[in-house]
């Protein structure tokens, strides 16, 4: 009966995938796109010292839904949250992105999807993406029955966070391959929270791509480098058999909305920890509204005093511990029953091959399949385990982490695999602590110095959004400004302008001041700015708490930057 | 631990058999005098020790001493610096082997001349392939029940070097007494030389935790360098002869050799991943600068590898120098 049952939704999305192809109208879809095992390699300059490294097979679940109004001349907005290892599709395709969404009016976001009234499809086309192992992404591997076997492929070379943009890259040149129509349009990056490293892994890659396949940097991926000679070749013709030059890729990857990012993670840490301590700190505030002291030699960490004394979400902390949790934890379980699921992708999902459990005899979700709390380090943990960990430990407390009934129409998985999840710890703590090149001493974990160079050096090419969220203390987003300003080596000022400007209802820019020889392969950069509009009311997923005012102020950059999607004659 | 396999016991064959060859051309040979015309001609045989220091080639053990030293040693201190881990250790075995000596042997065919003045054309080989299995472990405590492990074994690490020498030569008896010959000699000729270099290393991270021990990666890569070309042999130097018996006299010489080739070339193999890349391309000795957040480290190693990489951030001319002291004992038959 299964066995007819996938034959039959094989036959179905087959004819869809067959309906959908070269001059088709571009419609909703959503699935899976199969990355295959990739060599890659960590260097630091050095041929006769490298780290070589090859990932799993992995399927990456996405959710297309085409633009509102004649999408083949729109954008593609590439959507992803953040974690590492947490799921896009219980953050932003449930929260106000997409054509349906958790309702921000009702406690943990309502009993069901409603029509989001800010769907970012009157902008453009939206891709929305589950990175390797969260959400409903899985990965393949023999043997995987094997414990131990399992155990391995939570490292380096399955989650870092260069090979995690290539992961994306990857997915979004297999992805224009099924829609040739939308193959050069250009391409707005969105990314929330480690979203931010990610992206600008993506557009450091994407900028820099010969780079990343003749050895000059850290991360070496040549069949990556090869594969985007190839597309940019197809994009800029007049490019054939040249290195395509950063300013002009920027002509398709020119866009990057950053919601509460990672930019340059240690430097934001470094100050908002200086800002936390301060008297008077917003820290002491919270204290001080709690009716007790904050001592800050005592704790630490002050998220630690926050979330266990205070009593305060540290995404919100206007709000009791755990309240943005519960969204995540509210459309994970709606993204467990397939009515919901096919609702909010506008997909029926019951035409996915991969979703059924006969086709995913080889996958994996975690290693450990009896105690997801052995998915990680017991020695290491800090301020993650409150940020991260206990995500999953909730999820699971709360009996959120079901199946709902994917088991009953996909059919049954084994112990080690999972329809979806939405914090996947193990693959987070492969990010941090379990990962060979972080071990041997390559920098290559998104809080170092290099991603901030790298996202430097992106924003002279790339025009980028952060939002400024007044209640999010992970992202402290006055922290952002400074922490830049420590690249003393790229910026010899960085200014925060909170004064208005004409048609910008919410006030923000950050003007990044750059030296003359902030890069050795760049002619000087001069002054780039990066609109920071200040958000009152918001917690980090600023999506779900302000949707009306980031849409609004998406859509007037975009506009002001190249991008009138309000125009009648769209992009082109 | 393995011994280092030295490829000496066939010099040490040789020179059985060139004693046994001895032995029986003695044995039916009558006493003559050594200034008959009828022993114009004689027919040498030799054996011996060559000390050398190919410096360029050695650069490849240099290299990974070092390169050992800074990224593990030098990262552990630094980690320990930095409170992010409580101790370490390390334990090395082996060391990687240079190429120092060598056992030349070879033949010449002698003509005298007049008087105390003889013409020589010969052969010379010398080779030497040095192989070690040098390995090291670090260990790394993060807490009382947290360690990591880090092994690097090598499959095989193998310096390899040969010259092949068609050589003339020059040589003038100075002193006679009874039995005993002095003479002084040099010899001249084109040499053909050869190196290789293979390292198959094995490297594998463990972790402890709560007394379970998981292998968490391991990876193996191997690299093949061979490269070969063209240079000058020439050598002085002084001869001791002694006559043993009827035809048969043995020597003993000892000089210097200057033995460089300037330019090789030649194929080489890489495979990472199970993926093999392959290249031909002459021999440069290359820079490269390792940075990484505990500080730079620059070394220097002769490489065929193309195109070249761009870690490379100078090159310079590689020459094989086989160029060292000579040491040959040999028996001459006369006719």
């Amino acid at each position: 009966m299964k066995g007819k049952n996938l034959c039959a939704a094989g036959g179905v999305f087959l004819i869809l995938w067959m309906a959908a192809g070269p001059g088709s109208v571009l419609a909703n879809e959503a699935g899976f796109i199969t990355i295959e095992p990739v060599d890659f390699y960590f260097q630091a300059g050095g041929w006769l010292e490298r780290l070589p490294l090859r990932s799993s097979e992995a399927r990456l679940w996405y959710v297309y839904q085409a633009a509102d109004d004649r999408p083949e001349t729109r954008p593609l907005f590439v959507f992803f949250n953040g974690g590492p290892g947490s799921s896009t599709s219980s953050g932003l395709l449930s929260m106000y992105t997409s054509e349906f969404t958790l309702d921000n009016t009702k406690p943990e976001g309502g009993s069901g999807f409603i029509t989001n009234p800010f769907s970012w499809t009157r902008l453009g086309n939206l891709l929305h993406i589950d990175a390797r192992q969260s959400g409903f992404s899985y990965s393949l591997m023999p043997g995987v029955e094997d414990m131990g076997a399992r155990f391995r492929e939570f490292n380096a070379q399955n989650f870092n966070t260069f090979f995690d943009g290539a992961d994306f890259i990857r997915l979004l040149l297999r992805f224009f391959d099924g829609h040739p129509e939308l193959r050069d349009n250009p391409v707005v990056i969105v990314g929330e929270s480690y979203g931010g490293g990610r992206a600008t892994a993506m557009l450091h890659l994407l900028l820099n791509y010969s780079a990343y396949g003749d050895g000059r940097e850290v991360y070496q991926d040549p069949a990556l480098s090869a594969e985007l000679q190839e597309h940019f070749e197809r994009i800029f013709p007049a490019y054939q058999g040249t290195v395509v030059p950063p300013e002009v890729i920027a002509g398709q990857f020119g866009h990057q909305v950053l919601i509460q990012p990672t930019l340059s993670s240690r430097y934001q840490s470094e100050v908002a920890q200086e800002m936390f301590i301060r008297p008077g700190s917003v820290i002491h505030q919270l204290a001080e509204d709690a009716g007790v002291v904050f001592e800050p030699g005592y704790y630490e960490i002050p998220f630690t005093f926050v979330y266990y004394v205070a009593g305060r979400d540290l995404y919100n902390f206007s709000q009791p511990s755990d309240w943005l949790f519960g969204y995540f934890f509210n459309a994970a379980e709606r993204l467990r029953s397939t009515a919901s699921l096919a609702r909010i992708t506008g997909v029926d999902v019951t035409g996915i091959p991969e979703m059924y459990a006969a086709a995913r005899t080889n996958a994996y979700r975690v290693y450990d399949a009896s105690d997801p709390d052995t998915q990680t380090a017991p020695a290491v943990l800090d301020h993650d385990d409150i940020q991260f960990r206990h995500l999953s430990r909730m999820e699971a407390a709360r009996g959120s982490d079901g199946s709902g009934d994917l088991e009953t129409v996909f059919g049954t998985l084994q112990p080690w695999d999972r329809y979806f999840i939405s914090s996947n710890s193990a693959a987070n703590y492969a990010f941090h602590y379990y990962s060979v090149a972080l071990a041997r001493g390559y920098d290559v974990h998104y809080s170092e110095p290099r991603f901030g160079r790298m996202f430097l050096k992106n924003t002279a090419f790339v025009d980028t959004f952060v939002t400024n969220a007044a209640f999010d203390l992970v992202i402290y987003s006055p922290a952002i400004p400074p922490a830049l300003a420590r690249h003393v080596e790229i910026l010899e000022q960085v200014v925060h302008d909170r004064n208005p400007r004409a048609g910008e209802a919410r006030p923000g820019l950050i003007e990044l001041h750059y030296r003359g020889d902030a890069f050795p392969d760049v002619s000087a950069p001069g002054v780039r700015e990066i609109r920071f509009p200040y958000y009152a009311e918001s917690c980090h997923a600023v999506s779900l708490t302000e949707p009306q005012a980031l849409f609004e102020d998406v859509s007037e950059w975009l506009a002001a930057h190249g991008l009138d999607l309000h125009s009648q004659g769209g992009i082109r | 631990m393995r011994a280092r396999r030295d490829s000496c016991l066939k010099p040490v064959r040789r020179i059985l058999l060139l004693l046994l060859a001895a032995l029986a051309c003695g044995g039916v040979s009558s006493a003559q005098d050594p200034e008959e015309p009828s022993g114009r001609w004689s027919l040498e045989v030799f054996d011996g020790f060559a000390g050398l220091n190919p410096a360029d080639f050695n650069l490849l053990a240099d290299s990974d001493e070092g390169l050992r030293a800074f990224l593990y040693d030098d990262l552990l201190q630094d980690l320990t610096a930095r409170g992010e881990i409580l101790s370490w250790n390390s334990q090395s075995d082996n060391d990687f082997p240079r190429i120092r000596w060598a056992l030349p042997f070879g033949a010449r065919l002698r003509f005298r001349v007049l008087g105390g003045l003889s013409l020589s054309v010969g052969f010379r080989r010398i080779s030497l392939d040095r192989s070690a299995d040098p390995s090291f472990v670090t260990t790394r405590e993060l807490d009382t029940n947290y360690s990591q492990q880090e092994a690097v074994t090598y499959g095989e690490y193998t310096l390899a070097v040969a010259g092949s020498i068609p050589q003339i030569g020059i040589h003038l008896r100075v002193v006679r007494r009874g039995d005993f010959g002095l003479e002084i000699y040099t010899l001249g000729g084109p040499l053909y030389a050869d190196c290789r270099f293979t390292r198959d290393r094995i490297y594998n991270w463990n972790e402890t935790r709560q007394g379970n021990t998981y292998t968490v990666f391991e990876s193996r890569s191997r690299l093949d360098e061979e490269g070969e070309g063209v240079g000058l042999a020439v050598e002085a130097g002084l001869r001791l002869n002694l006559r043993l018996y009827g035809r048969l006299s043995g020597f003993f010489e000892g000089g210097w050799a200057y033995q460089v080739v300037e330019s090789l070339s030649g194929p080489g193999q890489e495979t990472r991943s199970g993926e093999t890349v392959s290249w031909e391309g002459e021999w440069e000795v290359r820079e490269e600068v390792l940075q990484m957040p505990w500080g730079e480290y620059r070394y220097r190693f002769p490489s065929n590898l193309q195109p070249r990489p761009f870690t490379t951030v100078s090159s310079d001319p590689f020459s094989l120098d086989l160029s060292g002291l000579q040491l040959r004992l040999g028996l001459a038959f006369r006719f």
